[in-house]
């Protein structure tokens, strides 16, 4: 029986289900390589406080019929596909709910370990934070961004904005 | 203080009609069109068809079963609350600026389609200020109220422009309006100026306002990818913001594969030429575009639209540009069909053209909507032949269009025609009609108000034969219909789905009667003013038929209104 291993950038192990491995494009590759006896060790820049709960995202979706894998990007050069952020898994919702502080940390885990459905989900929530924003301050508010412009940049920018420039 | 507030206040009718989108007709005619808004009510409050109100043409969501219908683009991102169900729209004036205090609006038939109502205010920074707003609670109140009667929104500037957006898809039947009278105050009343105007923005999700400090990366820290990956998921309302939140989102927000897709028409009261000017520096690899209903009241709205396509249009294969209310020269038009190779489908409805151009270099398309447009006989003469792939033709109302000679050539060199409408665009003889069976793919046809004469002479039957595969069948008013041409359709047209036989006074239950038996698939058939179909059958078919398609007539009508 293989088993698998994820180390995390501060060394903690979590082993893990072989079938949760098909969620990770990554992971998959690793496996792929070993025999298939054999304990599997991948190491992995990203903290073991994001790790566990990748893994618990993992644990949530290991039931589901559709692989997760399977389930690709929406091509940025495909007109035809059309996006919606209203359409996120109840189960994700539910769980990322609690995981504001992380999204981000979350986001480039997934995109790390080539979790593709993940990264969506990641990034149709963060698309919904910006959509339910006010204004361009309570974006920045919400996501804690800086405002990088030298006055005479945000003065320009304000300008030539189109939609809310002067509403 | 009360009784000086009452002297102040200002009643007036609608003085003038600045557009319709929709209205049963074409605008050169008086029957059933928006200028029947102007002045007292005449029939309120008596409800019925009158030929001196105004009339639409649509009602509840058979137009999206049709093979002619096709679902706007770029809408997915845009939430709900920015884009609520709104079908059409008219745009009146009233002598007097007023700060609004209530609306009127006689509704004589069908009441229920307001949706939204909103004030044009030149003065004010916001120029379109909403001044209600229907929910759909209001909707099971209000529909059979005779008169649409609402107290407004308070707003800072006063008003002579209103704009009422309609909402026909809950509708049995289509709606009629008789008059508006808007009521307000001359002088500047003391509860206002506080607060801001209806500001037109998405609801806090209490969600978003949580703080993200404890995790590690910043959004600003990913790679532009994800970042791209993030903005592929928002409206363009949510991209313009964005681009003002820092330097880097400012540089991502712009890249040109965040703009293919882009559909203005939700945002009509936003859009003037700055704005198009602001999508035109981004969307140059657009492949989709609607600016539907925008512009109206910007000298410069048309001239910047028509910029944007010279320099973006070149892989554009959508574009709306339907019931913009501002003229385009013949032109612009020109230029855009010289710049946008690639197009597809393209629709101008209503399209005020000052002049129509003589000719249009589009080709390859696949779908063409000029209807209500001013375009010729000969700029389309030219135009059919380089366009072999044409699916989809509508000239509703085109009145500068020889129908006979449309069709002519037609029949050369359309043949791949899945959908025609020619629906009071002109007079077309039963022998023209005929030709059109050599079009066999057919399967929607409009006839609405096109053949004048007494008889078809079985020219239907003709091409009814020849299109096995006919779903909807619009003859409303055709007088010379008879019931052999309606056992044609019982022959010929096994799985018809829509049959529009409005005011055809010629024909009798027995053949209807048979088009019900026979017609399996049918799911709506208009027989309204169908005068010779007696009670007998009406009875019968209510007992036989109500719960398996829905079919309109005059008894129901009335009944309806009645109750």
């Amino acid at each position: 029986m293989r088993t698998i291993q994820l180390i995390s950038s501060d060394n903690e192990f979590f082993v893990i289900e072989e079938h949760l491995a098909t969620l990770s494009e990554h992971i998959k590759a690793c496996v792929e390589d070993a025999d298939a006896d054999e304990t599997v060790l991948i190491f992995l820049p990203i903290h073991s406080a994001i790790l566990s709960k990748v893994v618990q995202w993992a644990n949530i979706h290991k039931d589901d019929l559709i692989p997760i894998l399977d389930i690709g990007y929406d091509s940025d050069n495909d007109d035809t596909v059309e996006k919606c952020t209203n359409n996120i898994d109840p189960k994700d919702v539910d769980f990322l709910k609690d995981q504001k502080d992380i999204l981000m940390d979350l986001g480039e885990a997934a995109v790390v370990l080539k979790m593709k459905k993940l990264t969506k989900v990641v990034c149709k929530t963060v698309a919904n934070i910006i959509k339910n924003s006010k204004s361009v301050e309570e974006i920045r508010d919400t996501l804690n961004i800086k405002c990088d412009f030298t006055p005479a940049e945000e003065e320009q920018v304000r300008r030539e904005n189109g939609f809310l420039g002067n509403i | 203080m009360a009784q000086r507030a009452e002297v102040d206040r200002k009643c007036q009718y609608v003085q003038g009609v600045l557009y319709a989108s929709d209205q049963y007709g074409p605008s050169t005619s008086i029957s059933y069109t928006a200028m029947n808004l102007i002045g007292r009510p005449e029939n309120y409050p008596d409800f019925d068809e009158f030929v001196n109100s105004y009339m639409l043409t649509t009602h509840g969501e058979w137009w999206r079963e049709v093979p002619s219908f096709y679902p706007e683009f770029g809408l997915s991102n845009v939430p709900a609350s920015q884009n609520p169900p709104v079908t059409d729209f008219i745009v009146v004036s009233f002598e007097d600026p007023v700060f609004p205090l209530s609306l009127e609006v006689y509704e004589t038939f069908n009441p229920g389609a307001i949706r939204r109502v909103w004030a044009f205010t030149p003065a004010g920074s916001v120029k379109w200020e909403l001044l209600w707003t229907r929910t759909w609670a209001d909707v099971c109140l209000l529909t059979r109220a005779p008169v649409f009667k609402e107290n407004l929104i308070k707003i800072k500037t006063p008003v002579r422009v209103i704009r009422l957006e309609f909402d026909t898809t809950h509708l049995q039947y289509i709606p009629g309006y008789d008059g508006m009278l808007l009521c307000g105050l001359a002088d500047r009343p003391s509860e206002c100026g506080q607060g801001d105007p209806p500001a037109l923005q998405p609801l806090a999700d209490d969600v978003s306002r949580t703080s993200s400090r404890a995790g590690t990366i910043n959004i600003t820290e990913l790679a532009a990818e994800m970042l791209l990956n993030i903005f592929s998921f928002l409206d363009i309302w949510s991209l313009s913001s964005v681009e003002r939140v820092c330097q880097k989102f400012n540089l991502v927000a712009r890249d040109p594969g965040l703009f293919r897709a882009v559909n203005l028409r939700p945002y009509w009261m936003l859009v003037n030429t700055a704005r198009v000017q602001w999508l035109a520096a981004r969307c140059t690899g657009i492949r989709k575009l609607d600016v539907s209903w925008c512009g109206m009241f910007d000298a410069n709205f048309a001239a910047s639209v028509h910029r944007l396509l010279l320099t973006c249009g070149k892989a554009i294969t959508h574009l709306r540009l339907d019931d913009i209310p501002v003229p385009f020269t013949g032109e612009q038009l020109c230029g855009i069909a010289d710049h946008c190779p690639s197009l597809k489908e393209v629709s101008l409805r209503q399209m005020q053209l000052q002049p129509p151009p003589e000719q249009l270099s589009f080709i390859n398309l696949t779908r063409l909507n000029v209807a209500r447009t001013a375009i010729g006989t000969e700029c389309l003469v030219h135009l059919l032949p380089r366009n072999p792939q044409l699916q989809h033709l509508n000239v509703t109302c085109c009145l500068n269009v020889d129908l006979q000679e449309l069709v002519t050539t037609i029949t050369k060199h359309n043949r791949e025609l899945i959908s025609l409408n020619l629906w009071k665009a002109g007079e077309l003889l039963p022998a023209g009609l005929r030709t059109l069976q050599v079009c066999t793919k057919l399967r929607e046809l409009d006839l609405g108000w096109t053949i004048p004469q007494d008889r078809l002479d079985g020219a239907l039957g003709d091409v009814l034969k020849s299109c096995p595969g006919m779903l909807k069948l619009g003859l409303a008013g055709l007088r010379g219909l008879q019931d052999a041409d309606v056992v044609d359709i019982v022959k010929y047209c096994r799985q018809l789905q829509q049959l529009d036989l409005m005011g055809c006074i010629s024909v009798t239950g027995s053949s209807v009667d048979r088009v019900f038996y026979t017609c399996c698939n049918l799911r709506f058939v208009d027989i309204n003013h169908c005068e010779r179909i007696t009670n007998a059958f009406l009875m019968d078919w209510d007992m036989l038929y109500s719960g398996i398609f829905q079919f309109i007539t005059r008894a129901k009508m009335i009944d309806y209104h009645s109750n």
